[in-house]
């Protein structure tokens, strides 16, 4: 059975508009025009129990809008969600207690206090006995490292240390489906390492279903087998990390290391996305053409050193999207 | 229901350390509240030349309750929730399994315990200030007071969570509150004991909350005249009236809530 | 010149910035007019009641009440967005925006936003003033020596209240402590006579509101000598030398945000 369903969800906003300026001010404040925008089109995909999903598509492709339909912060506009059997809207309160929301750019954290008192709200809300609350808390601070800053004020924790209070006050009542919006953003690659490793850790060993969007694909490459894509609302490709590589990216990517450096423009014929600096070459073949074109490189220069790899995947998604739809 | 009582007892708590955070911030709006003793200074004032229907001390006295009464019943649960709507935190608080009512009541609840060793405190130095100001009113009315005061209280936060809940609406409904305060200011008796006011708007007003907000509690403590206990009723009443709406609003609210952004 | 193109730009944008919100617009203007019915009625009831104001007549009493409202409404339009804002930035750290612009740091503190809800008072407290003055029969000139001298109240309060902010602003949001200072403006709204010896004298000096709405309201009323104007503007001097000064040492200490 399928944990989280979305099918055809449409999500349509209605926005204001107005011009700048004083005139535009003033025709706004005594008529105002709308204008209708879809946020969402009907999108549909199912995940299943444990599956970890990364979610990736460009700044307002719908991303968030979607997840919010998903937790049920949001009516669909049209089409149905469904997470663990439950219409997220209706909001009953079984089926927030096995959910999550973690907001990378939003603090459930109490500002002023320290963490441990927003902990404790949150135990109380989601019914966590004290013993289990205080085993949970202690093994969760353990995993994301942050033992000893529970009892400063929020205010006084680095970024860092705060997104990963946040996700420990965010896990703190064993949720089954993770939504996971940009965990990492603005974090260091320390910290995006920890806050990685600490969600895989915890969905292995809770068997938790996670729905994951960010900026990062190493994110993605770390925690996701599966990738779904949006862009403009409209769902792209749902498949395998490794079939998305072969669908969009039919390329490799050669990298060189000449003895004596060639002068510019000297490789624009072999391939595409040519990276030239001094003597170290980047360039993006085609797999067809891959064999011709090293061989000829071989032959053409002085060679040091050669490799051929996958193109990394912020590359191939960014080549993806400026394409626009597929 | 008692696993809400054990959710309230740990919101209380949590929120009563928060407060403590703000204490100077209440200090200031605590002293901001004095507002009532300009009034009692003129009226006082005017007493002293002989003008008027009471006596300095009386005034002392009314003016006191007057403002004990206004800070009892003092809400912001309208900003606290225009803030949640602005700022995305709503998001969070709806993904909790807790009405987020609950949370800003114990945030009310909570700033009270601040507040009272303060409102202590000013009792102490008006008591010097003024001496043979402040009379014992009696075990009766003194409850009778605290009853209508929390009653007042309750209406007002009711009406301040339904002003709150508009943010679904509008974007900034900071404004609209201010016309329930001002119509409060004008005729719950912060500005001169309602019995001097004309008849005919003692009478007009007579079954809007406004004159009991205040003016009730503020008799029983005072005992400038007689307390009307009617306006345990009309307070009652209002307070029903805006549950039914605040929970209408929360309805129709959250169907409309879009968190495109926020 | 500069400051002024600034100043206009920046009103011109933030009043299109909240004409965004209409309705809460039209309360702002509903409960304006109630207030201002509500103020005059108070008075009214105030004088029938036998509060003696020392031989003020209602007409002139009103001017005081007029000149209260014009300066609760520069508090709500000004002074209030202007200096909840500077506490915001200090907490978050973005005050550094503001220092590294090539402006004078306390103009562009205490200028960078204007709100439209001081708006309904100051248009009701003029109206109070220019009715008021109708019934006593003064000059136009009379009128506009009121305004100007409330223009100068209006500074004074501000001034005020920077400094007050700029010394709690490092340790709390000063948002309670202005509501604290309107309170005085309710006050102002009486002549000083109305109080006891007590209060009278911390409208004078303390917090000193009885300049602010009662000595320009006396210099046209011909009462007092045009030569108050002129402490008017000492006290403005003084407040503006001192606020610089405090400016100054407070930036000294400053250390950027605190995380």
């Amino acid at each position: 059975m399928s944990v989280v369903v979305a099918n055809r969800l449409s999500k349509m906003y209605q926005v204001a508009e107005k011009e700048p300026g004083l005139a535009g001010t003033l025709r706004h404040f005594v008529a105002r025009r709308y204008k209708q925008i879809a946020a969402v089109r009907e999108v549909s995909f199912e995940l299943g129990e444990g599956e970890i999903v990364g979610f990736l598509g460009p700044n307002g492709a719908g991303k968030t809008t979607t997840l919010k339909m998903l937790t049920g912060l949001l009516y669909p506009t049209s089409g149905r969600a469904q997470v663990l059997g439950y219409v997220p809207h209706e909001r009953r309160s079984g089926f927030l207690k096995q959910i999550t929301l973690v907001m990378g750019n939003k603090a459930q954290l109490i500002w002023d206090l320290p963490v441990l008192d927003t902990l404790r709200v949150n135990a109380a809300v989601y019914e966590i006995p004290e013993v289990e609350y205080k085993k949970r808390v202690a093994q969760f601070a353990e995993m994301l490292a942050i033992e000893d800053i529970l009892t400063q004020p929020v205010r006084k924790l680095s970024l860092g240390q705060r997104m990963k209070a946040e996700l420990l006050a965010s896990l703190l009542h064993h949720p089954r489906v993770l939504f996971l919006d940009e965990p990492t953003l603005g974090l260091d690659v320390n910290a995006q390492v920890a806050v990685r490793d600490f969600v895989r850790s915890y969905a292995r060993e809770r068997g938790a279903t996670v729905l994951l969007t960010s900026h990062y694909m190493a994110d993605i490459e770390a925690l996701a087998e599966r990738v779904i894509l949006i862009h403009e609302g409209r769902l792209l490709f749902d498949g395998g990390l490794e079939t998305l590589l072969d669908r969009f990216a039919p390329y490799k990517e050669v990298r060189l290391d000449l003895a004596e450096p060639a002068p510019a423009g000297a490789f624009d014929a072999f391939g595409e996305g040519v990276d030239f600096e001094g003597r170290s070459v980047r360039l993006l073949v085609t797999k067809e053409r891959l064999t011709g074109v090293v061989a000829a490189l071989l032959e053409r220069f002085e060679v040091r050193d050669l490799t051929v790899d996958e193109p990394p995947l912020e590359e191939v998604i960014g080549r993806i999207f400026a394409a626009g739809a597929v | 229901m008692s696993a809400l009582t054990a959710k309230m007892r740990t919101l209380l708590s949590v929120y009563y350390a928060y407060m403590l955070e703000y204490r100077a911030e209440i200090v200031f709006w605590v002293l901001g509240g004095l507002v009532p003793f300009f009034f009692m200074a003129a009226w006082s004032e005017a007493a002293r030349q002989g003008h008027t229907a009471y006596t300095p001390g009386e005034y002392e006295r009314y003016f006191f309750a007057v403002f004990i009464a206004r800070q009892l019943a003092i809400v912001w649960a309208n900003w606290t929730f225009s803030d949640w709507v602005r700022t995305g935190k709503l998001s969070f608080h709806l993904l909790q399994p807790l009405d987020p009512a609950w949370r800003i009541l114990a945030d009310h609840a909570a700033e009270r315990g601040v507040r009272l060793p303060m409102l202590a405190l000013i009792g102490l130095v008006f008591a010097l200030l003024f001496p043979g100001a402040l009379v014992w009113p009696g075990w009766a009315p003194l409850l009778l007071g605290l009853a209508a005061s929390t009653l007042a209280f309750l209406l007002s936060f009711l009406v301040a969570y339904s002003v709150g809940l508009l943010s679904f609406w509008f974007e900034d409904a900071t404004e609209i509150f201010e016309l329930w305060y001002v119509l409060m200011l004008f005729f719950s008796g912060m500005l001169a004991p309602l019995s001097l006011y004309p008849e005919a708007v003692q009478r007009a007003v007579y079954y809007t909350p406004f004159p009991h907000l205040v003016y009730l509690p503020a008799s029983y403590w005072s005992g400038l005249e007689p307390a009307d206990p009617r306006g345990f009723a009309v307070l009652g009443f209002w307070a029903l009236v805006f549950f039914a709406v605040a929970r209408l609003l929360w309805r129709a609210g959250r169907r409309r809530f879009s968190a495109m952004g926020a | 010149m500069r400051y002024w193109r600034v100043l206009f730009r920046n009103l011109a944008t933030w009043l299109s910035a909240e004409m965004a919100y209409r309705e809460d617009f039209l309360a702002a203007v509903l409960t304006a007019l109630i207030t201002t019915a509500g103020r005059v009625f108070a008075l009214w009831g105030m004088f029938t009641a036998g509060v003696d104001f020392g031989g003020w007549r209602f007409e002139e009493a009103l001017l005081v009440v007029g000149a209260a409202v014009v300066l609760m409404g520069a508090f709500a339009g000004l002074v209030e967005p202007n200096l909840s804002a500077f506490s915001r930035r200090v907490f978050q750290g973005t005050l550094d925006f503001v220092f590294l612009k090539p402006l004078d740091t306390q103009f562009l503190i205490m200028f960078e936003r204007v709100s439209l809800w001081g708006l309904p008072d100051l248009v009701a407290g003029t109206w109070l003033i220019v009715a008021a003055a109708q019934r006593l029969g003064l000059s136009l000139a009379a009128v506009l020596a009121l305004l100007g001298g409330l223009g100068c109240a209006a500074l004074l309060f501000y001034l005020l209240a920077f400094g007050a902010a700029l010394v709690a602003v490092r340790s709390m949001y000063v948002s309670n402590l202005l509501h604290f200072l309107a309170a005085f403006l309710q006050a102002a709204q009486y002549p000083a006579t109305a109080y006891g010896r007590g209060f009278r004298w911390i409208f004078t000096f303390f917090v000193p509101v009885y300049w602010m709405t009662q000595v320009p309201v006396e210099v046209v009323l011909g009462r007092v000598s045009g030569a108050l104007f002129l402490a008017l503007g000492f006290w403005l001097a003084l407040a503006l030398a001192a606020s610089r000064l405090a400016l100054r040492l407070a930036m000294r200490s400053y250390t950027s945000a605190s995380s």
